[in-house]
């Protein structure tokens, strides 16, 4: 009989295996598989091999196991084979089973219904298979992350009347929705790919390396769990490409420290301690990960200039860093950075504390050494000389500016560097609360020119300024109708050319 | 500081402008419309089947005029397109065959029906070929005159004599269109006198402007 012999390829081992439920806990046993391949089903089909064969012609060239050469040995060997073989592959997707419901061996099985119920469908003992479907699990699990909000609440209800263009019901809406605190958390899918760990050892292992090539926390306990699972286990998870903690306030240093050999690795791009105050990153991690692109590390009272000063030379692949309420980093810190770190692209310093220790040395800094695009600067100290500056090394790139709060600020920066066109890109412009813009024509003119081109541009100014730029909007609108008036006029009362 | 700040140009507008060209078979719609998009008279006749339209784009300083004409063919079997060419328009200029009476009495079916889908459009009066006319009988010129003012009076719509193979007062038309739609005061001096090319629109299509809001230039179309 043939089906005991194909117990000695690796293939049919494999298909034991995951048969077998049970076995990612204990050894498979070693015994017979008649019950998988009933002995009796071959000769049956003896007769009926010409026709099982034309069926399924495919079965040879698409089945992804090996077959040793001692089994090609006959044609009747081959042509039994496909006979056993083939059903597996023949079903339709919708019957696929992961474990067999009943043993049919003792049934005079006809093809179909002993294809159905023999053991699982070749798909899931294909370790690369196994991981394009647990792959696109893992897709629908998202990394924890601070809820992106398409535009600022409003700060007030006759504000939220403005930006909807007084429309009441949608400004109430609005308004009411603002006051109240949004918990919303950012993780949503719970991790449904931690259940394939416990199918079998193939899954377990493909599952396991998925999961350990994303780390991302939002409970300091399962973070623990990893840190404390035995070396044998460490060893078979894969180098993280992220690490990411959110709000993690029990976690100790030590704790994390822990964890950096685990996560340190040439793949991993991307770290985030949002909002974990008092965990500062270790910097092994940094001197073991040379290829980081992301650094996120907003609210953190432990990053300073001594610690960028530190990992600076690491990050020379760094593109994007968050340092929003970082209240200890100074200018000095930003300095060693945007000397370090040529490839960063968007840079955000904002804080409402301590807004003194970042200055416009930064953001010249930031504009003369690196790739920057959008700068976050809300509540520094940064001034007219400083955004000029920035206008004069790096304006045609800059795509976003948070400048929220920098009281510093005036007409004779970024309202005459609009006007001049020194932002040909700028998108996105963040001003609340600069008390000293008042002259904003030159921005609502800058709108107009983008909205006529379909590009969608955003300015974000507080009560206050959006009230001024719709009083000098409806200003030029009445000063255009004029003109365009005025030309019709002059149109209608030229000689005809008749 | 302010004065130092050059200012950005406002974005151009085209302020898009739909006529329809209503009237009898043969009263000449598509030689106006062609004459004034393309400066063309053609003496052959050819019949319109169903709607014919061509653009034509005023480029002036600050915003861009672009009519946009449909002028609709005169047989009766095309009355189910009048929609096409009444609706959404600014004017409809309503056409008589200045030498054929008959085409005249025809108007008051056709601003009938055109008002019907369409209210807020300006009208206009406008009566072809007055080079032919010119050299009818005078006193056939007088009356026709006469009943196409008594018209021009019904429908609040102002009156033009037109010639399109001696191109006379075909510019007319369109900047009267362009003076009602946006109350703007035109000059030319108005003709009156009978047997010349009547020109006559200072205190007529005025009424309807309030009610299309149209003199906001802010509902141009860029």
């Amino acid at each position: 009989m043939h089906s005991p012999l194909a117990s000695s390829t690796g293939s049919f081992k494999r298909s034991r295996d995951v048969s077998d439920p049970s076995f990612a806990l204990s050894p498979p046993l070693k015994k017979l598989t008649s019950d998988l391949w009933p002995g009796s089903e071959v000769s049956d089909k003896s007769t009926s091999i010409t026709n099982a064969f034309s069926l399924d012609k495919i079965t040879p060239a698409a089945t992804p196991t090996k077959w040793t050469p001692q089994e090609w040995s006959s044609e009747k060997d081959y042509n039994s084979n496909c006979v056993s073989k083939s059903p597996s592959l023949d079903i339709p997707f919708s019957d696929l089973r992961l474990c067999p419901s009943v043993s049919s061996s003792n049934l005079p099985a006809s093809l179909h219904s002993k294809s159905t119920t023999n053991g699982p469908h070749m798909i899931f003992r294909i370790p690369e298979i196994v991981e394009q479907i647990l792959r696109c699990l893992e897709s629908t699990t998202s990394v924890p992350r601070e809820t992106p909000r398409p535009r600022r609440k409003p700060q007030s209800f006759s504000h939220a009347l403005l930006m909807c263009h007084g429309d009441e019901k949608v400004a109430k809406k609005a308004w009411q929705e603002a006051a109240r605190i949004n918990f919303s958390n950012g993780e949503s899918v719970g991790p449904s790919l931690y259940n394939c760990l416990l199918v079998n050892q193939l899954w377990h292992k493909v599952a396991l390396s998925i999961i350990t090539e994303n780390l991302h926390f939002t409970d300091s306990r399962k973070m623990r769990k990893l840190v404390a699972s035995p070396s044998n286990v460490k060893e078979r998870f894969s180098k993280a490409s992220t690490f990411v903690l959110h709000k993690l306030n029990k976690l100790t240093q030590t704790e994390l420290e822990a964890i950096a050999p685990v996560v340190a690795s040439e793949r991993l791009r991307w770290v985030e301690l949002y909002i974990c105050p008092k965990l500062s990153p270790p910097p092994f991690i940094f001197h073991h990960s040379k290829n980081i692109e992301k650094l996120i590390l907003p609210g953190n009272q432990r990053v300073d200039d001594k610690f960028l000063m530190n990992i600076a030379p690491y990050l020379s692949k760094l593109k994007i860093l968050d340092l929003r309420a970082c209240e200890k980093v100074t200018d000095g810190g930003i300095l060693s950075i945007s000397t370090s770190c040529p490839a960063l692209e968007m840079c955000n310093l904002g804080r409402h504390r301590n807004g003194k220790a970042i200055t416009s040395v930064s953001l010249v800094a930031l504009a003369r050494n690196t790739n920057v695009d959008t700068i976050g600067a809300a509540g520094c100290h940064v001034t007219d000389a400083g955004i000029w500056e920035l206008a004069m090394q790096r304006g045609s790139h800059i795509k976003r500016l948070s400048l929220n709060d920098c009281n510093l600020l005036t007409n004779n920066s970024l309202p005459t560097l609009i006007a001049l066109k020194y932002f040909p890109q700028l998108s996105v412009l963040e001003i609340r609360n600069v008390k000293h813009i008042t002259n904003l024509r030159s921005i609502v003119a800058f709108i107009r020119e983008k909205r006529s081109q379909g590009i969608p541009v955003l300015i974000e100014g507080g009560e206050q300024t959006e009230l001024l730029m719709r009083e000098a909007e409806h200003r030029m609108q009445q000063e255009y109708s004029t003109s365009v008036l005025a030309s019709f006029s002059r149109w209608i009362n030229e000689d005809d050319e008749d | 500081m302010d004065t130092n700040i050059p200012p950005l140009p406002h974005p151009k507008s085209t302020f898009t402008i739909k006529i329809g060209l209503i009237g009898d078979a043969q009263v000449g719609k598509t030689s106006l419309m062609v004459k004034y998009v393309e400066n063309v008279f053609d003496e052959e006749y050819t019949q319109t089947l169903g709607v014919n339209c061509l653009s034509k784009k005023i480029t002036l300083g600050s915003a861009d005029i672009m009519f946009y004409i449909m002028d609709l063919g005169g047989q009766r079997e095309f009355i189910n397109m009048l929609p096409l060419a009444s609706e959404g328009a600014k004017a409809i200029i309503f056409l008589f065959d200045l030498t054929r009476p008959e085409t005249l009495k025809s108007i008051k079916e056709w601003h009938r029906q055109a008002t019907g889908f369409n209210e807020q459009a300006v009208p206009l009066l406008v009566g072809t070929k007055y080079d032919l006319f010119v050299n009818m009988d005078p006193e056939l010129q007088s009356q026709i005159s006469r009943q196409s003012m008594r018209y021009a009076q019904a429908m609040d719509a102002p009156l033009i004599f037109c010639s399109t193979s001696h191109s006379i007062n075909v510019q007319k038309i369109f900047k009267i269109i362009i003076a009602k739609l946006y109350n703007l005061t035109m000059r030319a001096s108005e003709i009156k006198q009978i047997g010349d090319p009547l020109l006559i629109y200072k205190y007529l299509g005025g009424t309807r402007r309030s009610a299309s809001a149209s003199s906001d230039p802010s509902n141009a179309s860029n």
